[in-house]
């Protein structure tokens, strides 16, 4: 299974890098390769429809079409499991 | 050692003991030190503090709160981590919720020159933010005791 994702945070590099290995590596695991791309927050709108889902650690103030995923949980630790396997069937479905 | 992994921390960098009414003067504190050692440019301060306004960095965790302010590598001119210990908490706001406030005891300043090279340095530093155990003990801890930690965990 090939999924696209886009990773975004505030300045597009620092917690969005961090987020993109651990969900790309949890993925492939589960037989789903990921394709992805980073960017920060003001761009995110250029992106908008591009890809199956956008994985965001920062507030994402639009109303999008693709569906969001607040990934602060992947930099806490705190419900990190969850949000993976969640993130995984929100894929499988799209 | 894969020196293009690793990044350059010192004691110069930490400051522990800091006593500070806002988070803007513990970040200029921070800033003021990475800016007279050269690791980033005059325009860092405040594209950090315009940063955290708009994208604040705070993270609630089970304890201790800290944050982890940073801006564009164009304002960097080498990679670092400056650390600020406070004794009373400041008030930043949370990451993805800016209605939400974190008193945060632990600031880690970064200056990132390229994110994608230091990833290593990133992964391990969120590493230290889930442990409960080494955020409270970085409370006490002397300032070599500090880069030896951050020496051991992320580079």
């Amino acid at each position: 299974m090939k999924k696209k994702i886009i990773f975004v945070c505030a300045t597009g590099i620092a917690t969005s890098t961090v987020v993109a290995e651990k969900v790309t590596e949890y993925c492939k695991e589960k037989g789903i390769n990921v394709e992805y791309q980073q960017c920060n927050v003001a761009s995110l709108p250029t992106f908008d429809g591009n890809a199956d889902l956008i994985i965001s650690t920062t507030n994402v103030p639009y109303k999008l079409e693709t569906k969001v995923v607040n990934a602060l949980p992947i930099i806490t630790g705190f419900g990190e499991e969850e949000l993976l396997d969640k993130i995984v069937d929100i894929l499988k479905e799209e | 050692m894969n020196v293009a992994k690793n990044i350059e921390l010192s004691e110069g960098l930490v400051i522990t003991e800091m006593d500070c009414k806002s988070n803007k003067e513990a970040l200029e504190m921070l800033s003021e030190k990475l800016f007279e050692n050269n690791y980033v440019k005059e325009t860092f301060f405040e594209n950090v503090i315009k940063r955290e306004e708009n994208f604040p960095t705070g993270i609630k965790t089970k304890t201790i709160g800290i944050a982890m302010p940073h801006t564009e590598s164009e304002h960097v001119n080498k990679s670092t981590i400056s650390v600020g210990i406070l004794k009373k908490p400041v008030i930043f706001h949370e990451m993805t919720n800016e209605n939400e406030t974190v008193e945060v005891n632990i600031i880690f300043l970064l200056a990132l020159a390229d994110a994608k090279k230091h990833l290593n340095v990133l992964q391990n530093l969120v590493e230290i933010i889930k442990d409960e155990i080494i955020l409270k003990s970085m409370l006490n801890m002397s300032k070599k005791e500090i880069v030896d930690l951050l020496n051991k965990y992320i580079n």
